[in-house]
């Protein structure tokens, strides 16, 4: 079986065994995915990065205690937003969103200049990127964290509640309140 | 007939929203992250690749010490009780080809006592088959030498001799001189203890007494039983000529004399 077609769960016994091209699989399956989360939710790419790094340090780390009685993306996040605590209560200098639009819009804008795209997309893909960040921004610590475990975790109701340790009820009302106000605010940009 | 759509969950509406505007974000992690996970994961996976290779010998590890340590407790303990310090072989030789005379022959007195100990026995203790092999030598040369002059002096011939014997054998003055100690006191513990080692049980003290000869000289009736249980020479006479029995009839205990006569004593 290719590590294309193996779960997560496989990859991370064939890397438990000493299979370093199973971490990398299961990196590149889920990098992007760990990233938004981090980022969208820090606000800052330096503090994103640093925080990629720790949590996917962490996850080679316990790849050996890891046991497949969850799905691999909810102990995955389930480490991520620990991470992300630890980081809010270690006061690291965070860069504000607003901040971290401006650095944001740099990144993008050199990422975005594809010849082949053409500067008009760019320029609207830049756009729309930003202003989802500020949406995102502008959503309670909560809700932002509860809706961005689920789009980017892809994780269950159930799941957020387990990982966030709070009711099921709580977490729905979270998602339900997040999602009507990011509709607002990606509505105005439309 | 209703051709319309169901209407669009806001939920969905959202989400759709978020993906669109997601896939146009450009943002990912930098190449310096990238390398710094994958490296990191590549040299945990070669330590537990390492680590699954040496796995039988990681599980084997610890039985293999257990029984290497158990090996060497067993021995330190053991062994010393086999590696008993073996009388020189000349002596053996010496009591089958002997030219005394018949009549001065240790024969009788040695090998057919009564209530000597029973080889089984004494293969049974290894202590006692320690002590026993280191007396057939001294027996050799106390009961054959001085018989060429016992007519002239009895006891003076046997101290002499047996003189010589506790220079040339005793393996260490310490345990000797304990085990004389504990016969004197009557300590069976003790004695038991000391008997167990690879002393001479016939070691002589300055005056020429044996474990024995202090046994019966401090009435200690039981420490005597088990001293000539153990092969103890019942005739070894001290520096003034007195034999073990002659020192028993003084102590006025009929059991040690008889005990004495038992094994051989004259």
């Amino acid at each position: 079986m290719s590590d294309t077609d193996a779960s997560d769960e496989m990859l991370m016994g064939r890397f438990a065994r000493g299979d370093a091209a199973a971490f990398a699989a299961l990196y590149r399956r889920h990098e992007l995915r760990t990233w938004r989360y981090l980022e969208r939710n820090v606000g800052s790419r330096a503090a994103a990065e640093e925080l990629m790094q720790e949590v996917w340090f962490a996850v080679a780390r316990e790849a050996a205690r890891y046991r497949p009685t969850a799905r691999f993306t909810t102990w995955l996040f389930a480490i991520a937003r620990n991470r992300m605590i630890d980081a809010v209560r270690a006061r690291r200098p965070q860069v504000s969103l607003d901040e971290m639009g401006h650095e944001g819009a740099a990144v993008i804008g050199r990422l975005t200049s594809d010849p082949g795209s053409g500067p008009l997309a760019a320029a609207e893909a830049h756009d729309r990127a930003l202003a989802l960040r500020r949406a995102l921004a502008q959503l309670p610590p909560e809700q932002r964290d509860a809706l961005l475990l689920q789009l980017e975790g892809d994780l269950s109701v159930e799941e957020v509640a387990a990982i966030t340790r709070t009711s099921f009820e709580t977490v729905k009302s979270r998602l339900r309140y997040a999602r009507t106000r990011l509709r607002e605010l990606l509505s105005e940009y439309a | 007939m209703n051709s319309l759509p169901p209407p669009r969950d806001p939920a969905d509406d959202a989400d759709e929203q978020y993906r669109r505007a997601s896939s146009l974000d450009p943002s990912r992690p930098s190449e310096a992250t990238r390398r710094a996970v994958l490296s990191h994961a590549t040299r945990i996976a070669a330590g537990r690749a390492r680590r699954a290779t040496h796995w039988p010998w990681m599980l084997l590890r610890p039985a293999v010490v257990g029984t290497a340590a158990t090996a060497v407790l067993v021995g330190v303990l053991v062994a010393p009780r086999f590696l008993v310090p073996r009388a020189p072989e000349s002596p053996e030789p010496k009591i089958g080809s002997t030219s005394l005379p018949p009549a001065q022959a240790p024969a009788p007195a040695e090998t057919a006592r009564p209530s000597a100990p029973q080889p089984g026995l004494l293969r049974a203790r290894p202590p006692a088959e320690t002590y026993r092999q280191a007396a057939p030598a001294v027996r050799a040369e106390s009961v054959n030498e001085p018989r060429a002059d016992m007519s002239a002096a009895p006891g003076a011939a046997s101290v002499a001799t047996s003189a010589r014997a506790v220079q040339a054998r005793r393996p260490s003055a310490a345990d000797a001189d304990a085990l004389r100690r504990a016969a004197a006191a009557g300590d069976l513990a003790a004695l038991d203890a000391q008997l167990a080692g690879s002393g001479d049980i016939d070691a002589r003290d300055e005056q020429g007494r044996t474990a024995l000869m202090l046994a019966i000289v401090n009435g200690r009736a039981d420490a005597v039983e088990l001293l000539l249980a153990h092969g103890a020479d019942p005739n070894a006479a001290d520096a003034h000529g007195t034999t073990p029995l002659q020192a028993a009839e003084r102590t006025g205990k009929p059991g040690i004399s008889g005990a004495l006569r038992r094994h051989g004593a004259r």
